[in-house]
């Protein structure tokens, strides 16, 4: 579901005079609930749980932002990101130490406005001497490199910021 | 699906910089049978851990690589360490050798390294979708520049058929990877840490905190090792601690 389906539902609830409305399809739930005495919307959306282990977890920035309509209380929407909404985040899928290099004389797998493919190797995390590659889920342009070469990295720590457009 | 030696495709190649590396493009470029094996006698650029080099004389020792799709998840690789060293340490045991695990994946016998691991995976989702096991273990070579390495030769002071060697190092292996289908192994675990270099044995290690004498008392799931230290259990990742001779 997107924004726009978003408003278009709560506009759709407002209209329509009822009180509440809940809509849950597989990985998300929103419920709308309207009083029409002070005519503030109250819309809560949750995303499914992160499931634990997705790797590279792929998720598309929470930028539930609340309509103007109901700029008084969206209390359990997740903050706006920062970054432009349709930025896409990679996350790590394991704890371990980051590489951008295949090896230490090599240049980055990636850098900061390079296209990559579905299925690119942007970067290795090493866990005990194993080496993994770590394969971009999705096309687009490189916005952020947001870890440093040879650091430690945590499970779902953001590493790359990629704009898919 | 098991991990049969038999139906392996086997590739012999003269000359190659890295068996590891020609595994990576071939895992590129085409879809190697699961237990694809990669053997070379010479291999100019043999890779160790990020920039090691890896020497070995052409035609004296076994220079490997073996592409496995594990069908593990990726919490659970260091299986993959574990079962690929203790492969070894089975191996060398049938020719009277006692090797030893140096954690968390070199092999020595006593003090001097015979072999090194290097694996590499690649990932998908949760799971890890293909996996590069290569290896290096001297075997007739006698003359090294590190003066800690050493070969099966320099142990028995035997010269041994190569092509033997690899064909039961291979067999071994093979037996191993069949763990992988087992869920619950505890032999997996018991076996790696019963094989463990310096288990329950006092000696100096060096942390943030500086040197102290500690015993290694076990590696957990995820591949740290557990040391004692000053009566209380540490665990310590790779970077944390080192072994002081």
């Amino acid at each position: 579901m997107d924004i726009k389906d978003i408003q278009n539902l709560i506009k759709f609830v407002s209209k329509s005079g009822v009180n509440e409305v809940s809509l849950e399809k597989e990985d998300f739930k929103i419920t709308i609930k309207t009083d029409h005495s002070s005519g503030a919307e109250q819309i809560v959306v949750q995303q499914a749980a992160p499931v634990v282990h997705a790797a590279p977890v792929v998720q598309q920035p929470a930028a539930v932002a609340a309509p103007p309509a109901a700029q008084e209380a969206a209390p359990a929407a997740q903050p706006a990101a920062e970054e432009n909404s349709n930025h896409i985040t990679i996350k790590s899928p394991m704890i371990g130490t980051f590489y951008r290099r295949p090896a230490p004389d090599k240049d980055p797998f990636i850098n900061v406005g390079d296209s990559v493919a579905q299925g690119d190797v942007i970067c290795i995390i090493e866990a005990m001497k194993l080496f993994n590659e770590i394969e971009a889920e999705v096309s687009g342009k490189v916005v952020k490199v947001l870890v440093e070469e040879n650091t430690p990295v945590e499970y779902d720590q953001p590493l790359f910021i990629i704009d898919p457009s | 699906m098991s991990f049969e030696l038999s139906t392996s495709q086997i590739i012999w190649l003269d000359a190659i910089d890295s068996t590891n590396n020609f595994a990576a493009n071939l895992l590129k470029t085409t879809k190697p049978t699961n237990g694809t094996v990669i053997l070379t006698k010479c291999q100019e650029k043999g890779r160790g851990q990020r920039g090691n080099v890896w020497e070995s004389e052409s035609g004296k020792n076994i220079i490997c690589s073996i592409i496995l799709y594990p069908g593990i998840k990726i919490k659970d690789q260091f299986k993959l360490t574990q079962l690929f060293s203790i492969a070894v340490i089975k191996f060398l045991e049938a020719y009277g050798i006692e090797g030893k695990i140096k954690w968390p994946n070199d092999v020595y016998v006593k003090d001097e390294k015979i072999a090194g691991i290097l694996i590499e995976n690649s990932l998908q989702g949760s799971l890890i979708k293909s996996s590069i096991l290569g290896i290096g273990l001297n075997v007739n070579q006698v003359k090294f520049a590190s003066s800690v390495a050493t070969s099966m030769r320099n142990v028995t002071e035997r010269k041994f058929d190569l092509e033997e060697l690899i064909n039961n190092f291979l067999n071994v292996s093979f037996q191993e990877f069949n763990r992988l289908l087992m869920n619950n192994d505890p032999n997996l675990k018991n076996t790696y840490l019963e094989n463990l270099y310096g288990l329950n044995q006092p000696r100096k290690f060096m942390d943030k905190e500086g040197e102290f004498e500690g015993v290694i008392k076990g590696v957990d799931a995820f591949g740290l090792l557990i040391v004692e230290k000053n009566g209380k259990q540490v665990q310590y990742d790779l970077k944390e601690i080192t072994f002081v001779r």
